[in-house]
């Protein structure tokens, strides 16, 4: 092979394992995040009872799960037994202004489907799933691209629904699954906890 | 072209070559450990007994081990009766002889974290005073860097995580304190939402 041609084929080489080099580290990064993320929650599970304001904690750890996702929106819905309605009361994103308040029933859309089932659902094609409902997107001129929605389980029982919306580059994954679970778990606690506190502040 | 640039290139590229490959093994590591997580999230609601909870909790443990690349690592569970922590996973060297062995609860490293429910790095163990020799005596073992952490759910204290001997003498850091603080987390969690299950099953059991 002449110099040349040597050369060449060396520089594509190295233009390929550069490219293949700063994939990795993103996903590396981003992985990192992740543990760091799921530490975070494990850790504010751990002390909620401490927690003076805990709506504010979790409405924050929503938010930061949204973000390493790397989604657009999310929202967590909590079950009325009383009406069978699904209420809004966490919202991140385009609609946190609006939604939150909003009741939908509880046998509706993903979020229904997945209270009913009590486990995650990766939803990446909602205009071409049976379960989805336009509800929302109609009343708030919202749209929904993708969706994972995972319930919120307490003593064994779906209670919510965290949703989370519109993943900005590429699916929703598997790993994401497992972070908005581990949400979940935390949402569980923290509900339990604060049910715990209304009823002690009632007697 | 001088041979000089082209073996330069050449170089270089193998140098990337190695940096990708140890990614991809970092990449694959901790997407497989926070994978493995979630079954610990989810499986746990069917699980009917300690030891299969502890089959999942093993492969999680042992993911940890590959991702911080640790030689060994064990779980103990705390049996408050005799006031012990033993040994009920065990993975390395001495895996076969350690399970089931057990030390008083406040003994040694994996004492002092379990006592304060707090986690620990030590990375020089024989220059630290609250390291006992006495597992590196009884079997034949030499503990050269330490990851331990307790796993506590609601203020109690179920058992605790060790991680043993960093690879290529390397030492653990607080980055891998904190991917190792989920699994103590998930592993707590589950043993005591089992427990209480179990409990609340025979209590049933015995009304009926």
């Amino acid at each position: 092979m002449s110099n040349t041609a040597a050369l060449q084929m060396f520089q594509q080489e190295r233009t390929r394992l550069e490219k293949e080099n700063r994939v990795l580290q993103a996903e590396v990064l981003t992985l990192r995040q992740y543990v760091q993320l799921l530490a975070e929650l494990y850790r504010v599970g751990q002390q909620i009872a401490t927690i003076e304001n805990v709506w504010n904690t979790l409405d924050q750890l929503l938010f930061n799960v949204i973000k390493v996702i790397g989604a657009s929106d999310g929202s967590l819905s909590r079950l009325d037994a009383a009406t069978g309605e699904l209420e809004f009361l966490l919202v991140q994103g385009g609609i946190r202004q609006q939604l939150p308040g909003y009741r939908i029933k509880s046998d509706v859309g993903v979020a229904g489907w997945v209270l009913s089932e009590g486990k995650p659902q990766i939803v990446n094609n909602p205009g071409q799933d049976w379960r989805f409902s336009l509800q929302v997107d109609q009343e708030f001129k919202f749209l929904t691209k993708s969706i994972l929605g995972v319930p919120v389980m307490y003593q064994n029982r779906p209670i919510g629904v965290i949703q989370i919306l519109n993943k900005q580059q590429g699916d929703f994954s598997e790993t994401d699954v497992t972070l908005v679970s581990v949400l979940g778990q935390v949402v569980g606690l923290a509900l339990a906890e604060l049910a715990l506190r209304a009823k002690a502040e009632a007697e | 072209m001088s041979p000089t640039t082209l073996r330069f290139l050449q170089q270089e590229n193998a140098r990337l070559q190695e940096e990708n490959k140890i990614l991809r093994q970092e990449n694959l590591g901790l997407r497989h450990y926070i994978d493995s997580l979630k079954s610990l999230a989810w499986a746990t609601q069917q699980i009917t007994s300690e030891e299969n909870l502890l089959v999942l909790i093993d492969q999680i443990l042992f993911s940890a081990m590959d991702v911080l690349n640790a030689e060994s690592g064990s779980l103990l569970l705390l049996d408050e009766e005799t006031d012990e922590l033993a040994f009920v996973l065990v993975h390395g060297d001495v895996e076969g002889e350690l399970k089931g062995y057990r030390i008083n609860r406040d003994e040694g490293i994996a004492g002092w974290a379990a006592s304060r429910q707090e986690p620990l790095v030590v990375n020089n163990p024989r220059q630290d005073p609250r390291f006992h020799a006495t597992v590196d005596e009884t079997f034949d073992f030499f503990t050269r860097s330490i990851l331990c952490m307790p796993m506590v759910t609601r203020g109690k204290l179920i058992g605790v995580i060790e991680l043993l001997n960093k690879r290529d003498h390397d030492e653990f850091n607080d980055a891998d304190l904190t991917l190792l603080s989920i699994l103590g987390h998930v592993a707590a969690i589950a043993l005591e939402e089992l427990d209480s299950r179990l409990e609340a099953e025979e209590v049933e059991q015995t009304s009926n």
